[in-house]
């Protein structure tokens, strides 16, 4: 599944928009919200998502000396710890399309000394500008639901991802309870766009976010996707009743 | 949420805000940075990676992670397996050797890790006076921590008191507990019926074998 309508249109949240003008469109949303995307993350889902971030690095096994792809890295959060995971005789690349996120993300992780061992790439998902079989495990958190061609940026983490390798895709999904999907609803369409009014001064970028989160594929679709263009050993594990879902899968 | 992702964090931020209390910690760290340290605890199937760098990192690896290092003996530098009851013990470590014997714990790779994380934590000197007088002052932090001193002096000694008070009063008054050299003659008696009921156990074995011949 593609999240192209047709071939020249794709949504914008609820919005159909000219395919070529959806980067443009989600870069103006994080160029206005990277300055305070740290706190607004930790106001909308009460600090949360520290604990699903923790989870996609428990399930990433990694080991010092490897190469890490942290794609969509923002402002660094999984980063930090992986660049202290893998030692100086690793590598991670944190890599976004964003200039602003990369800016906001390199500022951040040289005040907290994390040095040496990190590069800082802007890329677009689609077209990685990385070589083929060259990292050990790829993340991308809250990041896909923004990319204009989703298919094109999974065979694109196929191919730059090593054989033995590993993707982890943390993401909004679908709550599992249509009680709790209710509320979940209420939640996303009246107060989180007010809190984003109030804190950084932009809810309309928070709508949208709450409306790219319903129009991203569900847990199921996903992980089809990933099976689609290569990747073994698929699975994926809900958390937070749903609202999150960790898909992960292999290249052999 | 992801409850063990919860208390591993909280764990994780307490271990690391006391080490940085310590100046000496960055040293001791050192030693161990860039590697891991596995702890599998029977009771809970449960294991936790302590990762060194110049601070400690918790992670809790999932299924695909630990079945993925099944097959690789050096997937962690080192590996404790371990059983709950058996935690206190470790502190002694005479004990060690006898635990392994015991099957109480199973060391692979590289023991001096463990070694060094229990020292590191065990070494720790935090100067509580000094951090505290950061915020309220040298005068207020010295009689704040003379006051913290006495005050657990006294409790200690109290709740001495107050459990031999307890002892005495079960085991000569009231008569519901056993006094400590009873429990030693009783566990001797124990020990001496269990070696002769295993050497009856073995004349039997052989006046059984003849009866068969």
């Amino acid at each position: 599944m593609t999240e192209q309508t047709s071939s020249s249109t794709t949504h914008f949240g609820f919005k159909q928009v000219e395919s070529t003008q959806k980067a443009s469109m989600v870069a103006d949303v994080f160029h206005s919200v990277a300055a305070k995307y740290d706190v607004m993350n930790d106001l909308m889902s009460v600090g949360i998502h520290r604990l699903w971030k923790r989870f996609t690095i428990d399930c990433s096994g990694v080991r010092p000396g490897q190469k890490i792809l942290d794609l969509a890295g923002g402002t660094g959060d999984l980063t930090a710890k992986f660049s202290r995971l893998v030692g100086p005789k690793g590598q991670v690349v944190l890599a976004d399309i964003n200039e602003s996120m990369v800016k906001v993300g390199r500022d951040k992780l040289r005040d907290m000394g994390i040095v040496g061992n990190v590069n800082y790439v802007q890329a677009n998902a689609e077209e990685l500008p990385f070589p083929d079989n060259h990292f050990d495990v790829i993340t991308i958190a809250f990041g896909l639901r923004n990319v204009t061609d989703k298919d094109k940026a999974l065979a694109s983490m196929y191919r730059v991802l090593k054989p033995g390798g590993r993707l982890l895709v943390l993401e909004f999904s679908k709550p599992t309870n249509e009680q709790f999907a209710k509320a979940y609803d209420w939640y996303s369409f009246n107060i989180l766009p007010k809190i984003g009014q109030i804190v950084a001064n932009d809810g309309d970028s928070y709508q949208y976010l709450a409306e790219s989160i319903r129009m991203h594929p569900d847990q199921a679709t996903l992980e089809g996707m990933m099976q689609d263009v290569g990747f073994e050993q698929t699975s994926y594990h809900n958390l937070t009743g749903g609202i999150v879902a960790l898909h992960r899968g292999f290249k052999f | 949420m992801p409850a063990p992702q919860l208390a591993l964090a909280a764990i994780e931020g307490a271990v690391n805000r006391l080490l940085s209390l310590d100046p000496e910690t960055v040293s001791r760290l050192s030693k161990l940075a860039g590697k891991q340290l596995a702890v599998n605890i029977k009771e809970l199937n449960m294991t936790v990676v302590v990762a060194f760098s110049d601070r400690i990192d918790l992670l809790l690896p999932d299924e695909s992670v630990l079945e993925k290092s099944s097959d690789k003996q050096d997937e962690w530098d080192c590996k404790i397996t371990l059983s709950l009851w058996s935690i206190k013990e470790l502190q002694d470590p005479s004990r060690i050797t006898q635990l392994i014997k015991q099957d109480k714990l199973d060391v692979q790779g590289d023991m001096q890790i463990a070694q060094d994380f229990s020292s590191l934590m065990k070494e720790l000197e935090i100067d509580w006076e000094e951090h505290l007088s950061h915020y309220t002052g040298d005068v207020i932090a010295h009689q704040v921590m003379k006051t913290g001193k006495k005050v657990h002096e006294t409790a200690l000694s109290q709740l001495q008191k107050l459990g031999k008070m307890i002892s005495e009063g079960a085991i000569e008054e009231k008569k519901v507990a056993a006094p400590a050299i009873a429990v030693v003659h009783f566990s001797d008696q124990v020990h001496q019926v269990r070696a002769d009921v295993e050497r009856l156990q073995s004349r039997v074995d052989i006046i059984a074998a003849k009866l068969k011949d």
